[in-house]
């Protein structure tokens, strides 16, 4: 498989940071509950600043010394997400408040640090930023799927619309989107498990035919022989 | 290690790629900040363009020294005049579960008369249980549906016909203490009548309800009749409290004011006060031996605080009583 092809599809679905490998289950939580809407934005300011921060940190990877390169590291991640704060309260003043503390919590994410560490520096500036924004687009499709799911069954809207009375007030509180949270892991598992088997079976089938069409080929070619 | 040794080492690189980067990261925010810096003033008009749909307006900051700013359960705190529409934005605050609300209330007026509530904003949240969340925007929307001449809005209160179950009955409730404050505040603001507290320099009068209040003198005995504000998720409380010359309650009675099972709950102490002197009651206030957190603080609370507000302006009600006022 092409390499990019591999880092993105790993990012997005095999090692999706929210349902895969668990990581920032705090501003998941606290987002889903509150609206759709505002956890496409946590979603999308965590793409921008994953995306970043992995080139930066790419860029530098050999100018960084070992010692020091989770201090670097945090200032250089600190810096991109003052950015990102000044931009949206200068320019999207509602999601700047609707983000509220967990905007400047994405300093300690881990999905930021952790892909920092484990791909960033290790590998291109080219490959890094595909990284960044494979894991934040597989951030942001999580947390925005859930937050509709959250949204819809505790304030019967979707995106701030209005689409039924009827609403479960426990899905617009930490234990509904735990819950939530929970069953999408669940269900994104399973999915992703029902996949990879029935590759498997495909991959099994195509050997095992190609193994017989061998055989009959040698087959053939030792009647061959023997009617020559 | 010599100078030379030292400049060639680890330790050197580490500090100076580091020091590089907090210096390169400081420029590239005080440039970006330049540029993107949010004034007090810019962020107050966002805020005003919020309640009015986003329109530009102008407001005129009111002046409210003097005035008596504690009404209806509620702190008006700002009081603005919006010359484009001829209306009154308030600034209000009442306290929630674990600390102040702070709302915002767009007063519409005809001349001198509300005729409607325009837009309900919060604020400012200094409530730690952060269950406000769960108060969705269409309940906001209801101040102004619902609006009639008079109408107390009671959406928090369990007992109440109207108590709209959000999972946030003490934000709900701070809410419409805000704006049922800000209602009455602007009518008696832009009529011009007299906006002033009764109950000004009396001790223990945050939670008396100082328009229902009274109190008679017979020689060294006040007979008190204390109406006090609700303290959701308890009610008003209304207690007749006896104090002498000894400066002790000699006798006591309430009406409880509590919701659901929290009557039961409330601590002895505050049930019967009679024979207790201001510094029982401090000490009770203060929760000295357990007295006010027993599982119905808040109605505890408003039963020690009336005490205390019998007990502790004893002698100036006396006086005042000599005097002749």
């Amino acid at each position: 498989m092409n390499k990019y092809k591999k880092i993105t599809l790993d990012g997005i679905i095999f090692s999706n940071p929210t349902f895969m490998l668990v990581l920032g289950t705090c501003p998941t939580l606290a987002m889903i509950k509150s609206s759709a809407m505002s956890a496409a934005g946590m979603g999308l300011c965590v793409l921008v600043v994953l995306t970043l921060s992995n080139m930066i940190i790419s860029a530098l990877r050999k100018v960084i010394p070992n010692q020091v390169r989770i201090p670097c590291y945090i200032v250089i991640i600190a810096t991109l997400v003052t950015l990102v704060q000044m931009v949206l309260e200068k320019f999207l003043p509602s999601l700047y408040d609707s983000l509220g503390t967990f905007l400047a919590l994405i300093v300690v994410n881990c999905i930021v640090l952790g892909r920092a560490e484990a791909f960033a520096n290790k590998h291109t500036v080219v490959e890094s930023a595909l990284d960044g924004i494979a894991n934040g687009l597989g951030f942001t499709i999580a947390l925005t799927v859930m937050g509709i799911v959250c949204e819809f069954l505790g304030s019967g809207s979707l995106f701030g619309l209005k689409i039924m009375s009827f609403k479960i007030a426990m899905f617009s509180s930490p234990a509904g989107a735990f819950i939530v949270y929970g069953l999408s892991i669940a269900l994104f598992t399973y999915i992703i498990d029902v996949f990879q088997r029935s590759r498997r079976v495909k991959a099994n089938k195509i050997a095992r035919e190609n193994l017989l069409d061998s055989r009959a080929a040698a087959n053939n070619g030792d009647v061959t022989e023997v009617n020559a | 290690m010599t100078v030379k040794q030292f400049f060639k080492s680890t330790a050197f690189k580490c500090i100076a790629v580091l020091l590089s980067v907090l210096l390169v990261s400081g420029i590239l925010l005080a440039i970006a900040w330049g540029f993107l810096e949010v004034t007090d003033e810019e962020r107050f008009n966002r805020k005003i363009g919020a309640v009015y749909g986003g329109e530009t307006v102008t407001s005129v900051e009111q002046d409210l020294s003097g005035k008596n700013l504690s009404v209806s359960g509620a702190t008006i705190q700002k009081l603005w005049y919006i010359e484009e529409k001829e209306d009154y934005l308030v600034q209000a605050a009442s306290r929630g579960y674990g600390g102040d609300i702070t709302c915002w209330i767009a007063v519409e007026m005809q001349g001198t008369t509300v005729t409607g509530i325009g837009k309900v904003l919060r604020y400012a949240v200094a409530d730690a249980a952060e269950l406000i969340g769960n108060i969705g925007a269409d309940v906001y929307d209801l101040f102004s549906e619902d609006y009639t001449d008079g109408k107390i809005f009671t959406y928090g209160d369990k007992t109440s016909s109207e108590y709209i179950g959000t999972g946030a009955s003490y934000s709900l409730t701070a809410i419409c203490n805000c704006v049922n404050g800000a209602v009455e505040f602007v009518k008696a603001y832009a009529s011009g009548a007299e906006i002033t507290d009764p109950l000004e320099g009396y001790e223990y009068n945050s939670f008396i309800d100082e328009k229902k209040t009274n109190w008679t003198v017979s020689g060294e005995e006040i007979t008190y009749t204390i109406i006090t504000e609700a303290n959701s998720p308890a009610t008003p409380f209304t207690l007749t409290i006896k104090v002498d010359g000894t400066k002790k309650i000699t006798a006591y009675s309430y009406v409880d004011g509590s919701t659901e099972s929290y009557g039961n709950q409330m601590a002895q102490a505050a049930k019967d006060l009679t024979g207790k002197s201001l510094a029982d009651v401090q000490g009770y206030l203060n929760n000295a031996g357990g007295e006010l957190n027993t599982g119905a603080t808040r109605s505890n609370e408003l039963c020690y605080n009336a005490a205390a507000f019998a007990l502790a302006n004893y002698e100036k009600i006396i006086s005042a009583a000599k005097e002749g006022n």
